[in-house]
């Protein structure tokens, strides 16, 4: 389902990895926007997380010694296992399906499902279970002895209790946080009682082992492949799902072959969804470069948001070159072999003076590996050096990117940068109505410095209209 | 089995009750309060600083203001705490022995259903007991405990705890101590015995039939020898899984019956603390008076004689009481002399609003008012280590927190606000936060020395608006009294520190300064 190439193709390893071909993408696309349906990805979410519960299952029985205990896990894996396929069969059939992937898995499962061998498992089993329900015994439990035998009609004591004290009764009982049996198997003396069980009514416990006999193997390896294809779908969804309740655009990208880049409602999918979590609003950008343009430069004050945005590029063709959806409403995106990032990162505390020189050597094995099809994205590069060469630094690291044909952005609080020929400039947005606030929208025009003054009252809400407003919520 | 001694519509579990505020507690002084009410007994200091302040509210989590109902409920159980003390210390005490008794059986966490079992039949014995003991006590004392709170108790007592119950309970117990287990399972997952249900297995000749030929001779018996020791650990877990039902059941109804020693036990503490305070301030020579909660509909408060309590209990007889009307006004703006009672009378009127709203008694002789929902109190902080905009800064923030916590019907005490700007940046702010105050519905006290801010609400009122003066006594002298009159441009700092400073200095300026200073 990862790819074109039918049922059972597995690219679990590779999965961000950009893919080479435009094609690869359009097909995870179409993938997502099915399983993006509330109704079929659930079948599939419900499907995939069964499937290993029952694997999980069958590995466990697998180590277990008394056959009475062990068959009759491997019969609830047989029953889980085909209610899942049942209703992954029944789920996708209803389902609105429009890609070759999902498809392809439709027409699989409705096949197996509909063979008469799948049907008369499923008889088999639930006969045996029924039988095995069926049982109930008596034990008299001494101090050094136990003695099991047929059920006789005597009154259930704790209804009893229960009814005697339930006028002191007030409100909801918690209930009882006690152990009963420490191990998770059958202990010796279970297995005793379990013997004694089978002697007495042993009919139950021989249809099961021959039903589990008759049907093997338990889990069909494409099934399998199908669930682990489509946990890795789900789970990219999943990363998107409080986003899209909260009214931000996802979406899924074109591909430029000229290499423009255009992006609307653009945000940082990890700020995005910390900030959606806690209530809050995120704010979105628009970026726009021609395919001639490809170096940019982000400016603005700190904490004003620069590196958010210089994420969210990076995000954006990330995911588009492994056909996810992207953080933005609508998005035409070159397909990259790779996105290279010059990140500042915390150095270790014993080499402080070789810092920008554990930089430089970063860059030059980023840009040996650096194509026409790469994006580099610089952000607050050299900062353990002075203003003047990080300036100088930077304008290198521009170049050679330029050089080799490929796509720059850089973050950074020299101005200078940005004001350079063949440079775009993308600068925070001012609100001409309060310069203090911060708005972390970015757009196109001249970097220029932001004053801060304080509007303190109305900065924290105690105005009498705003009081107001907050007391009549 | 309900109490609803202090609420008529909830029992009071104190850990679900909030904490109090802490600004209310510290800027009202409500430790000395606490302390009084305590007399000495922790268990009822830690029940007051949790019921008092919260007041007679209703809704699921304390959301919704008391109404007058509620508060006449609880009025009405004060009322027998005042005229009974022995009699509620007597249902204290059997409450709270009754707990602690179960502390001692209890122990730690077990985890053990058979353990669990035995001790929980020890304790629901004793429980049972005290059960009796607090049914007859009631039952007793019905002509002294008159309020609808106790006498509601008491027939709910007398209703479900007859002795019918309690033998019936005691015989059930003694079954359990059967130590061979009958029970009846099914299979559960993997085949293991489960769905246990203990059963009370046939009359005395079937259980020694079964003793004599246990299993027919069909080889259906399991035997375990003592010295296999897994063996016998796994028996007992087996016991265990037998008895967890039943274990659950009988601990589920110890558990309630402690439950409902331990509501009982607070909210008779409370009613300790509010006999306490009383006798307090009796002591003190103080009058207190039940008081009166106007309709809703109403806004303002009427009071004569009326004093802090805190400030009462500190200095002992030496406060006089104010007179203050502010019926139909929802702001009240203070403002006058330094050290004239204005923070005193603030004080005063948040804590009676407070005792109003718990339904206890007020140190005045006459003291009726709306029900305000909550107060909010907002007092100078040192906020110290701050510069000026760091200040400010805090302040603000302190003032956010407070109006996201008003709601329509809050009592908003606001002790000079903003006296750290300078008076026209203060007075604009705050100014601004009364009138959003005001126009949200809330209730407004507000201390100032901001002339501006006191002569704009004075120009331009948000609503009907009472000014109360700090009155300076003849002489200089400080009367503490504060009476109606719009506000004056000057203050009395001058005066204060002629009277404080320079008369205790006495006729040399410099005395008790030593030599440092030049003659």
């Amino acid at each position: 389902m990862l790819g074109p190439g039918g049922v059972g193709e597995s690219r679990l390893a590779v999965l961000l990895t950009p893919l080479a071909e435009p094609d690869a993408v359009v097909f995870r696309q179409e993938v997502f926007r099915d399983l993006a349906l509330d109704a079929t990805g659930g079948v599939l979410r419900q499907f995939a997380t069964t499937l290993g519960q029952v694997r999980a299952t069958l590995e466990r029985a697998g180590r277990m010694r008394h056959p009475a205990e062990r068959d009759r896990w491997v019969l609830d894996a047989l029953e889980r296992h085909d209610a899942a396929v049942a209703s992954l069969a029944e789920g996708l059939t209803a389902a609105p399906l429009a890609s070759r992937g999902v498809l392809a898995v439709r027409d699989h499962v409705a096949a197996l499902v509909a063979s008469p061998a799948f049907r008369s498992r499923r008889a088999d089993v639930a006969g045996a279970r029924a039988a095995l329900d069926g049982v109930a015994v008596r034990l008299r439990i001494g101090q050094q002895r136990v003695v099991v035998s047929p059920v006789r009609d005597e009154p259930d004591m704790a209804e009893e209790i229960r009814s005697t004290f339930a006028r002191i009764r007030e409100g909801d009982p918690a209930p009882l946080p006690v152990d009963t049996f420490s191990t998770l198997d059958m202990n010796p003396l279970e297995a005793q009682i379990l013997a004694r069980v089978v002697r007495l009514e042993p009919e139950p416990f021989a249809r099961m082992a021959c039903t589990i006999a008759a049907h093997q193997p338990v889990v069909h390896p494409a099934l399998a492949q199908i669930a682990d294809d489509a946990a890795w779908y789900l789970a990219v969804l999943d990363l998107f799902v409080p986003l899209r309740a909260a009214g931000l655009g996802v979406g899924y990208p074109a591909l430029a072959a000229d290499g423009r880049l255009v992006a609307t409602g653009l945000f940082d999918l990890a700020l995005g969804r910390r900030l959606v979590a806690e209530g809050r609003g995120v704010v979105r950008s628009e970026v726009a470069l021609a395919p001639h343009e490809r170096r940019a430069a982000i400016t603005g004050p700190s904490q004003g948001g620069r590196t958010s945005f210089a994420r969210a590029i990076g995000q954006l063709h990330v995911l588009a070159a492994a056909g996810c959806p992207v953080p933005a409403a609508s998005a035409t995106v070159p397909l990259v072999d790779g996105v290279a990032t010059v990140f500042d990162r915390p150095e270790r505390l014993d080499d402080p003076g070789g810092r920008l020189r554990t930089e430089l050597r970063r860059i030059r094995g980023l840009l040996e590996a650096t194509t026409p099809a790469t994006l580099v994205i610089a952000n607050e590069a050299f900062a353990s050096t002075t203003a003047e060469d990080a300036l100088a630094l930077s304008r290198r690291l521009l170049d050679a990117v330029g050089e080799r044909g490929a796509r720059a952005v850089a973050v950074t609080f020299l101005e200078e940068l940005a004001a350079d020929n063949g440079t775009v400039s993308i600068a925070a947005v001012v609100d001409p109505a309060d310069p203090t606030t911060r708005t972390y929208r970015f757009e196109r025009g001249p970097a220029d410095g932001l004053a801060h003054a304080q509007t303190l009252a109305a900065h924290y809400g105690l105005g009498a209209d705003a009081v107001r407003a907050r007391i009549a919520r | 089995m309900r109490t609803r001694v202090l609420f008529p519509d909830r029992d009071v579990v104190l850990d679900a009750l909030p904490e109090p505020d802490p600004d209310l507690v510290l800027d009202l002084e409500l430790e000395r309060l606490f302390a009084a009410m305590a007399g000495g007994d922790e268990r009822v200091a830690g029940v007051v600083r949790r019921v008092l302040p919260l007041g007679v509210r209703g809704g699921p989590a304390f959301e919704d203001p008391p109404t007058v109902e509620a508060i006449r409920y609880r009025q009405s159980a004060v009322a027998d705490a005042l005229a009974a003390p022995a009699t509620v210390a007597a249902l204290y005490r059997l409450a709270a022995d009754a707990v602690d008794a179960e502390r001692r059986v209890w122990g730690g966490a077990l985890r053990n259903a058979e353990l669990v079992l035995r001790r929980s039949l020890e304790v629901l014995g004793g429980l049972l007991d005290a059960l009796g003991a607090t049914r007859d006590l009631l039952g007793s004392e019905r002509e002294r405990l008159g309020s609808a709170a106790f006498r509601g108790l008491a027939d709910r007592l007398a209703d479900e705890i007859d002795d019918a119950f309690l033998a019936e309970a005691r015989t059930q117990l003694a079954r359990l101590a059967d130590p061979d287990l009958v029970a009846t399972s099914g299979l559960g997952p993997g085949n293991r015995a489960s769905g246990f249900v203990l059963r009370r297995a046939g009359d005395s000749r079937a259980r020694l039939r079964d003793r004599i030929r246990p299993d027919g001779g069909r080889g259906l018996t399991v035997d375990v020898t003592l010295h296999d020791q897994n063996a016998m650990n796994a028996l007992g877990e087996l016991r265990a899984a037998a008895v967890a039902p039943v274990a659950g059941v009988v601990a589920e109804s110890a558990a309630h019956l402690i439950a409902f020693f331990e509501r009982l036990r607070d909210e008779t503490a409370f009613l300790v603390g509010c006999a306490n305070l009383d006798s307090a301030l009796g002591a003190a020579g103080l009058a207190r008076v039940m008081p009166e909660p106007l309709a809703p509909t109403e806004t303002g408060i009427r009071a004569e004689a009326i004093v802090d309590p805190c400030l009462a209990l500190a200095v002992r007889g030496l406060v006089s009481g104010n007179a203050v009307d502010t019926v139909g006004c929802p702001l009240t703006v203070v403002t006058g002399a330094n050290g004239g009672g204005k923070s005193t009378l603030l004080r005063a009127i948040g804590i009676a609003t407070l005792l109003l709203s718990a339904g206890m008694p007020v140190p005045a002789a006459e003291f009726a008012s709306c029900v305000p929902d909550g107060v909010l109190v907002h007092f100078p902080r040192g906020e110290s280590g701050r510069d000026d905009e760091g200040r400010l800064d805090a302040e603000l923030h302190r003032l956010r927190a407070l109006v996201g916590r008003v709601r329509p019907g809050t009592l908003v005490l606001l002790n000079e606000p903003l006296s750290n700007v300078n008076e026209r940046d203060g007075s604009a702010i705050a100014g601004e936060l009364v009138r959003g105050l005001i126009a949200g519905g809330a209730e407004v006290w507000l201390v100032t020395h901001h002339h501006e801010l006191a002569a704009s609400l004075h120009a331009t009122p948000p609503a009907p608006t009472r000014f109360l003066r700090a009155a300076r006594g003849e002489g200089g002298s400080r009367p503490y009294l504060v009476t109606p009159a719009p506000p004056l441009v000057t203050s009395f700092g001058t005066d204060l520190w002629a009277g404080e400073v320079e008369a205790r200095l006495g006729g040399a300026p410099h005395s008790g300064l030593g030599g440092e200073r030049p003659a």
